[in-house]
Formats: C-alpha cells, sequence, structure tokens
C-alpha cells in the first residue's frame, strides 16, 4: 500500500518536474544563459588548472599596467599581477559567496517562516517584526553596520548578508504557507492526523519550492552584485585576494591609462549575473507558464 | 410566422496555437439567431461553448486565438471585416457579454455604481453626468440592488449581487444581443434560480436576443427557444426547446448527457455517465469526432465526418439516420 | 482613513526603536576606540580610561543606549570622534547631496521605470518589447558601480563634458544621477511589465473590453490602476536600493554625501557619526515606505473600506 502510494507520488513529482525541465529548455534565453553559467562554473571548477593561484597573487612590480598581450591576456595591474588571473579566481569568490549566502540565507528563511506560516499566533509576530525590522534598513546599510562591528572581511561579509537577506525568504515562505494551510490536500492531511513536521515537509514545503528557487536563483545574482559592491568600497573582501569588486576599487585611480582593468572584471560580473538572471527567469517563466501567454 | 435574423454564423473554425500544439476549439460551426429568441449552446466544458461566445465579440486572445474560416454577420454585416478598433462601438452597445465568474469579472478598484456609469457613458456622450448617475440607479434598482449601494466595491458584494451588476452592466444600453456565458454556474442554487428569472424577464421586456452559453439542460429548458448541442467545437445537434427535450431522434452524445442526468418520472437505479473524456482539442480523431465514445460507432463513424440531416429543422449530425433518409 | 492613517504612523514606532536598538548594539561592541581618534596613537591607557569616561563609555551597554536615545530626543545627535565637532553639523552638509541624488533618481525611476514598462506590456512581444526586457535584463545585471566607472571614463574622461569627480555645480549630479537611476529603473520596467502583463490577463479587464472600453481607456483606467497597487510596494523597497546605491554612487564619483559620510566614519572607527548617520537614513527609508503605504491604501479600496466601515460600526 505504502509502496503503491509512494509510487504514485514519486510519479507525479517526475512528471512535473520533467515539464518543467521541458519548458525550461524550449526557452532560448534560459539556455543562453545556462551557457553563460556553465563558462563562468568551468573557471569556478578549474581556475587553479588553467592558470594557479599564486599567479593571481604573484607581484612583478617592474612590470606594472600592461595593456592585454599574448602573455598577459587581461595585462596587469598596478602591482604587475596577470589580471586574467586574477579575474579567473575571482570567480572563483563570488560564484562561492553567492552560493553560500543563497543557501544559508535561503535555509534559515524557510524555517523561520515556515514555522510563523504554519503556527501563527505569537511565534509568527514575533518572527515577523523582527523580520520587519530587519527589512527596514536598506540592505547595504545593515551589511555595513554588521561588518564593522564583527571585523572587516569575507567572513563577516559572508554573515552580514545571510542576516540581511534571511528576512525576505522568511516572507516569501511564509505567505505560500499562508496561502496554502486552507488548500484542501493540506487541510485533508491534518484531518488524517499528519503529524506538522510530515505536513510542513512532505505536503507544504515541496509546493512552496518553485518560487523560493526562483527568488533564489535571481538572488543569487544580487549577491553577487552586493558583494562587489560591498568589496568595491572597501568593507568587503581586502587585497590582495582577486575579488572582482575590490580590483576594480585599486584599478579606478589609473583608470584613464588602464581602463582593461575595470573592464575584464565588470564583464565577468555581468556575464555571471546576467546568466543567473536569465535562468532565474526561465526557471519563473517554466514553472508558471500561464505568465507567458 | 418568420422572425427577422439577427446573427448568423457560418463556418465558424477557431483554432488556440500553444507551445505543445494547435488545439482546435470550434470547427466548422454554423448557427442563426432570430430576433428576441434565446439560443442555448450545450455541452462539456472545453467544447468550444465560451470560444463560440467570445469569437463573435472579437475578444479570443490576441496572440494565441485565430479565427481561420467563417463569419459571423450580426445584423447584415460580417464582424470580422470590421476594423479592430471600430468593435468597441458594437461590443456593450449592441451585443454585450455576461461572463461566468462574476467573483473576478468586476474591477476591485472601481465602485459597482461607476462601473454601471461607465457602460452608459461609453455609448450615450451626450448624456450629463446627473442622467448618467441616474439611468444607473435605475439598472441597479431593475437587478434588484438598492441604489445607496452604488459607492460600495465589488470585494463587498456577494457572488450573485456581483452577477446582477454583471447584469446590469451588460443590460444598461439596452443591446439586441446579450451573450451569457454560464451565468449562474458559480451562483449558489437558489441565487441561480433568482437569476434566470430575473434575466427572462428583462430579456422579455426589452426584447433582447440571448445566446445562452450552460452545460445545464435544466437552464436550457427554462430560457431558451432553440438549442445547440456542441461537442468538439462541432454542434452535433441542433433543434427547437420541443425537439430537444420531446423527440425521441436525437444523437448518441445528446442522448447520453439525458441519462446522465437525474429523471424524475423514470425510475432509474442509477445513473448512466458517458464512458470516456472529450477527445483532446490538439488531436480530435478522424471522421465523427464522438465515435470514440460513441456505444453505437460503426466503421464509417471513424472515418467519415457525418453531415447533418434534418428532420424539419431539427438537425443531427449522425450517420446512424444516414440511412433514413 | 485618518484611523488608518494613525495606525500606521504609530506602527513605525516600535519599527524605529528595534532600527536603533539594532544600529546601537552593533556599533557599540564594535571594537572601534575614541582614543586612537581624538588623542592619537600614542594615547597612554589612562588617557584613554579617562576619554571613556568622559564620553559615558564606561557605562553598561543599556545605559549608553538609554543616554544615546534621549540625547537624541533633545536634538543633541552626539559627538563626531573625528572632527569633534556635533555630528548633526556633519550630517547638514551631507544630507542635502544625498537627498537631491536619491529624490532626482527617485523621480526618474518613477517616471520612466512605470512608463517604459507599462509600454513594454502593452507591446508585448513586439521588437520593442525584445528591446526593452532585453536591455534592462542586462542593465539590471551590471554593477551600479561598475556603470558609473564606465560612464565616468566615457563622459568625464574621454569627452570631458562633466566633471569626474565632486559636486562643485550641477552637472557633477548628471553622471551620479543617471548610474543610480539606471539600474532600479531597470528592476521597475521589468516589474511594472510583469504587473501590467497579470493585470491584462484579468476578468475585469475583459468585462471592460465587453462593454465598449476602446484599448486606451482598458489600459490607463482599468489596468493602471490595479497594477499600480503593487508597483507603489515595489517603489518602497527601490527607495531603499537607491539609498543603498547611493553609498556605492556617491564613492565612485567623490560625492561628499551621507554615502560617504558612513563608509568614511566606519572604517576609521568614528562611531557616533556612522552611528547617527545610518540611522537618518534607516528612519527616513522607514518614513518613505510609510507614505507609500498610505498611498497604497488611498489606492485599494479594499484597506480603505475595511477601515471607513469600521469606523461606521
Amino acid at each position: 500500500m505504502t509502496e503503491i502510494n509512494r509510487e504514485i507520488k514519486t510519479g507525479r513529482k517526475n512528471s512535473q518536474f520533467r515539464a518543467v525541465a521541458k519548458r525550461f529548455f524550449k526557452n532560448k534565453a534560459a539556455i543562453i544563459g545556462l551557457i553563460m553559467f556553465s563558462f563562468i562554473l568551468f573557471f569556478v571548477i578549474f581556475a587553479p588548472l588553467i592558470t594557479p593561484y599564486e599567479m593571481a597573487i604573484h607581484q612583478e612590480l617592474t612590470n606594472d599596467l600592461q595593456p592585454p598581450s599574448s602573455q598577459h591576456w587581461f595585462g596587469t595591474d598596478d602591482l604587475g599581477r596577470d589580471m586574467f588571473a586574477r579575474v579567473i579566481h575571482g570567480a572563483r569568490y563570488s560564484v562561492t559567496i553567492g552560493i553560500l549566502v543563497t543557501l544559508v540565507a535561503g535555509t534559515v528563511g524557510i524555517i523561520l517562516g515556515a514555522i510563523s506560516g504554519y503556527y501563527g499566533g505569537k511565534i509568527d509576530f514575533i518572527i515577523m517584526r523582527i523580520c520587519d525590522i530587519f527589512m527596514s534598513i536598506p540592505y547595504m546599510l545593515f551589511c555595513i553596520t554588521l561588518i564593522v562591528s564583527i571585523g572587516l572581511g569575507m567572513k563577516s561579509m559572508v554573515i552580514a548578508m545571510c542576516t540581511a537577506l534571511s528576512p525576505g525568504y522568511a516572507r516569501l515562505v511564509r505567505a505560500s504557507v499562508l496561502s496554502l494551510k486552507g488548500v484542501e490536500y493540506v487541510e485533508a492531511s491534518t484531518a488524517c492526523g499528519c503529524s506538522t513536521g510530515r505536513i510542513l515537509l512532505r505536503h507544504i514545503i515541496p509546493n512552496v519550492i518553485g518560487p523560493i528557487i526562483v527568488k533564489a536563483t535571481s538572488g543569487m545574482a544580487s549577491v553577487i552584485l552586493g558583494a562587489a559592491s560591498l568589496s568595491f568600497i572597501g568593507l568587503g573582501i581586502q587585497q590582495p585576494t582577486p575579488e572582482w569588486g575590490a580590483m576594480m576599487a585599486t584599478a579606478r585611480d589609473g583608470m584613464r591609462t588602464a581602463p582593461h582593468l575595470i573592464i575584464a572584471p565588470g564583464i565577468f560580473i555581468l556575464i555571471t549575473t546576467l546568466s543567473l538572471n536569465l535562468m532565474g527567469d526561465g526557471l519563473r517563466d517554466a514553472l508558471d507558464p500561464r505568465l507567458k501567454n | 410566422m418568420e422572425k427577422e435574423i439577427l446573427l448568423t454564423i457560418k463556418n465558424l473554425t477557431v483554432k488556440y496555437k500553444t507551445d505543445d500544439g494547435i488545439a482546435e476549439a470550434v470547427n466548422n460551426i454554423s448557427f442563426q439567431l432570430h430576433k428576441g429568441e434565446t439560443l442555448g449552446l450545450v455541452g462539456e466544458t472545453g467544447a468550444g461553448k465560451t470560444t463560440t461566445g467570445l469569437s463573435i465579440l472579437r475578444l479570443l486572445p490576441e496572440r494565441t486565438a485565430e479565427i481561420t474560416e467563417g463569419e459571423i454577420i450580426f445584423k447584415g454585416e460580417n464582424l470580422l471585416d470590421i476594423p479592430k478598433n471600430e468593435m468597441s462601438v458594437i461590443r456593450g452597445k449592441q451585443i454585450s457579454m455576461i461572463f461566468q465568474d462574476p467573483m473576478t469579472s468586476l474591477n476591485p478598484v472601481y465602485t459597482v455604481g461607476s462601473q454601471i456609469e461607465e457602460s452608459i457613458f461609453l455609448h450615450n456622450r451626450d448624456l450629463t453626468n446627473p442622467q448618467i448617475k441616474e439611468k444607473a440607479d435605475e439598472m441597479l434598482e431593475l437587478v434588484g440592488i438598492t441604489p445607496e449601494r452604488r459607492d460600495d466595491y465589488p470585494h463587498q458584494f456577494s457572488g450573485g449581487m456581483k452577477q446582477r451588476v454583471v447584469i446590469a452592466m451588460a443590460l444598461a444600453c439596452d443591446p439586441e444581443l446579450v451573450i451569457a456565458d454560464e451565468p449562474t454556474t458559480a451562483l449558489d442554487v437558489t441565487i441561480q434560480a433568482q437569476v434566470l428569472r430575473m434575466m427572462d424577464e428583462l430579456k422579455r421586456k426589452y426584447g433582447t436576443s440571448m445566446i445562452m452559453i450552460t452545460h445545464d439542460f435544466g437552464v436550457v429548458a427554462k430560457t431558451c427557444d432553440t438549442v445547440a448541442v456542441v461537442y468538439a467545437g462541432e454542434i452535433i445537434e441542433y433543434g427547437t426547446v420541443q425537439d430537444i427535450f420531446e423527440d425521441d431522434k436525437h444523437h448518441p452524445y445528446t442522448t447520453g448527457l439525458f441519462h446522465s442526468l437525474p429523471n424524475m418520472n423514470q425510475d432509474t437505479e442509477r445513473l448512466q455517465p458517458i464512458e470516456g473524456l472529450m477527445p483532446d482539442p490538439m488531436a480530435l480523431p478522424a471522421g465523427c469526432k464522438f465515435h470514440t465514445r460513441c456505444p453505437h460507432c460503426f466503421d464509417k463513424c471513424k472515418t467519415v465526418l457525418p453531415q447533418d440531416i434534418d428532420f424539419n429543422g431539427h438537425m443531427i449530425k449522425c450517420h446512424l439516420y444516414s440511412k433514413e433518409v | 482613513m485618518t484611523r488608518y492613517i494613525i495606525k500606521r504612523l504609530l506602527s513605525i514606532i516600535p519599527i524605529v526603536l528595534g532600527i536603533s536598538i539594532i544600529i546601537f548594539t552593533l556599533l557599540s561592541i564594535s571594537p572601534g576606540n575614541p582614543a586612537t581618534l581624538m588623542i592619537g596613537r600614542e594615547a597612554t591607557d589612562e588617557q584613554v580610561a579617562v576619554l571613556e569616561a568622559q564620553l559615558g563609555l564606561d557605562q553598561p551597554l543599556l545605559t549608553q543606549y538609554v543616554n544615546y536615545m534621549t540625547d537624541l530626543l533633545r536634538g543633541d545627535f552626539g559627538t563626531s570622534w573625528q572632527t569633534r565637532g556635533p555630528v548633526i553639523d556633519e550630517i547638514a552638509v551631507r544630507f542635502p547631496v544625498t537627498l537631491k541624488l536619491s529624490v532626482f533618481s527617485t523621480l526618474i525611476v518613477i517616471f520612466f521605470g512605470v512608463t517604459v514598462g507599462i509600454i513594454s506590456a502593452v507591446k508585448q512581444y513586439t521588437k520593442l518589447d525584445y528591446v526593452v526586457t532585453t536591455s534592462s535584463l542586462v542593465i539590471a545585471s551590471m554593477p551600479d558601480f561598475w556603470i558609473g566607472l564606465m560612464l565616468m571614463l566615457l563622459f568625464a574622461l574621454k569627452l570631458r563634458w562633466v566633471p569626474p569627480y565632486g559636486a562643485s555645480d550641477w552637472t557633477g549630479y548628471i553622471l551620479p544621477v543617471i548610474v543610480l537611476s539606471l539600474g532600479i529603473m531597470a528592476m521597475v520596467i521589468r516589474v511594472t511589465r510583469g504587473t501590467m502583463l497579470e493585470v491584462i490577463r484579468q476578468d475585469y479587464i475583459r468585462t471592460a473590453r465587453a462593454k465598449g472600453a476602446d484599448e486606451k481607456r482598458v489600459i490607463f483606467k482599468h489596468a493602471l490602476k490595479n497594477a499600480l497597487i503593487p508597483i507603489i510596494t515595489v517603489i518602497g523597497n527601490d527607495f531603499g536600493s537607491i539609498l543603498a546605491g547611493a553609498i556605492v554612487v556617491e564613492t565612485v564619483f567623490s560625492l561628499p554625501g551621507m554615502g560617504t559620510l558612513i563608509v568614511n566614519a566606519v572604517k576609521i572607527k568614528n562611531i557616533p557619526t556612522a552611528m547617527t548617520a545610518t540611522l537618518f537614513l534607516a528612519i527616513l527609508y522607514s518614513l518613505v515606505v510609510l507614505i507609500l503605504d498610505i498611498i497604497y491604501a488611498y489606492i485599494d479600496p479594499r484597506i480603505k473600506a475595511e477601515f471607513s466601515r469600521r469606523k461606521a460600526r
């Protein structure tokens, strides 16, 4: 009996998943996004094989501010470091931060939002008021304040961004849970005596996961942009770590003579975030095909 | 006594283009509607009734739906030839439509009074504001709503009340033709009867013609003069209410529909539903579209599309009867 | 309606208190020390202790917070550890710059963002729509400081049409305002277009067409007002993005605004300035959201009716 049930359930899920995947792969823009993201992911995974990390921090002061050449594809920076190595190793930092922050903020948000929406009452009130307060401080300001209090650097930046972003996920999940709570099949499982945890895990979370994935995909893009901005104003990742935003901050003063130092990391950020946004849009349309017509 | 013809639909064919293929929603539908009469379009959900109704007003979704063939002649003029922007002169004024779901048919951010006033204002630009207001109040009263509620918003009304507002809007300019798309489906049974009675009274009072789209034979019996039974985008049986309810010759589909209704006069143990499902409009079967579910199906049905067989105006599209004529 | 406004005004008090507690706590526990700034690196431990006692920093955190807030309410915004002058003097100089920047950007964002979004939705699947959606997606994917640097490179350094740095006259604002508006405008266009498409599909739009309303009336009277309700919420959030963006854009163009004030104060651990300036912006943001909420209630009859009915009872 349970075997059959499981089969029916997974069968339904699979076909739903397949339909979404089919729509996603039919979407040209989403495919372009996927290709662009694979391109970046390639550098994230294979950067050390293409050029060792030492190349990204190795200074060669006699060879500074070189324009792009066959030896240094993207030229060299003010300390004579190879820009190509710095840019592709930068991908590792940006993408890792993007994934890490999104995963942590998303998970914390899902837990808080599900608890808040499902239990309601006092817990809901407290969680939501705290979220309100966090969300009424502009994102950047909040990150700056938190980073200062725990010290500059990558770790603080990640903690700050996770804290700043989880309330957004919590709100989204709470709203979806609330709208699902009244839906018949959830009421039915409540009536059948399913435990709360089971209802949340088996019936509610799988049904709110769609909008969360969409939000997470484009959210990852804004995490990458935010991390670059924080590093650019000098509060995120610090030199000599090859981070795109920090690289541009240093390159700014010599911008007139060496514009390539700004153009190259900028284009890599653009490719990364654009690919994520394209995939996010593709996922949204695939999950909710209604929106297209 | 031959009545004046108000609307003639000839060979109307509508297709929807979707990501998964082309759906043939309406296939070669033809019918006539006389002045002051009510025609019932009966059939299951997805048979193409609403699409037919929307085609008349040219309100089909522009990008996906296409009228590939046919004519819609209203008072001697083919509506399909009229430029798109001139349709707004006809909509609401000469032909208006009552939609299925009153909960979503009213604009949530405007008061019901102002929405009725808009219908009047759009086609009577010479009226002054107080005159429009007065007329709108009159319409509210006509549908049984006190004019004091004119400044309320739709969300403050119940479903039945909203449908009354929708009806008031549709009738505000004394249209010659009203297309009512399942006007009572979303309502409680008790409210259904009230709304139907009210629509019938209004129709008589103003001599309005009506196309009643429904899946409910009870509604047909109460309101219609002629009936067209629609299956998979085709009219498979057409006749007067008497033909449909009293004649013993029927399309097997119509018979099936009747058998699936509870009948007070017969002592049946169980209702007999029609086996199977309506064919997918993206993959319609060859021959008679009903053959996949028909208890009388024979070889010819599977390949040859049956023609209309005329029994003094009672038309049946079925090979079963072709031998007789 | 007055009831609603009063209710919303009151609801902002716990929010502002919450914001102040968070910002105060975070900045107070940060390892900043006034001594290095006010005396110098060679400060002795005694000097530091005297200074901390003078500034009340030896008190428990809660006492410090209460003192800080009572001072704020009395109009004392604290003393900058860097300039030793009142923080309010710094803000008075810096705030107008940020205000100009964000007000102009907000106006541009609302006007162009909403208009282009609507046009794009109405002309869905035309070439224009493709151009708008593609370019807004690309712009929304660029870091704003990078757009700033690129525009600076082209218009200030190569073409020399505008000054690259500072705000000595109004031309200095041109690029910052454009940069600040572009990214957020791209997002507003995307949201407006999406919302309009959603609204245009609704049954009541079909009803409006069936009544005989022409396309212009359908879009501007029936669709727009419904679409504005969600758009207003988004614009509230976007004002937050504009304030955040201002911090970055001011850094790019070296504008003496609140953003550079906060970033510099934070870097040298000038806590009182950072705290008051941050609090100032956060409260400003809450107020803007509050105003938008009230506008929202005026447009959405569901909120309006709820409160007028309660009053009637």
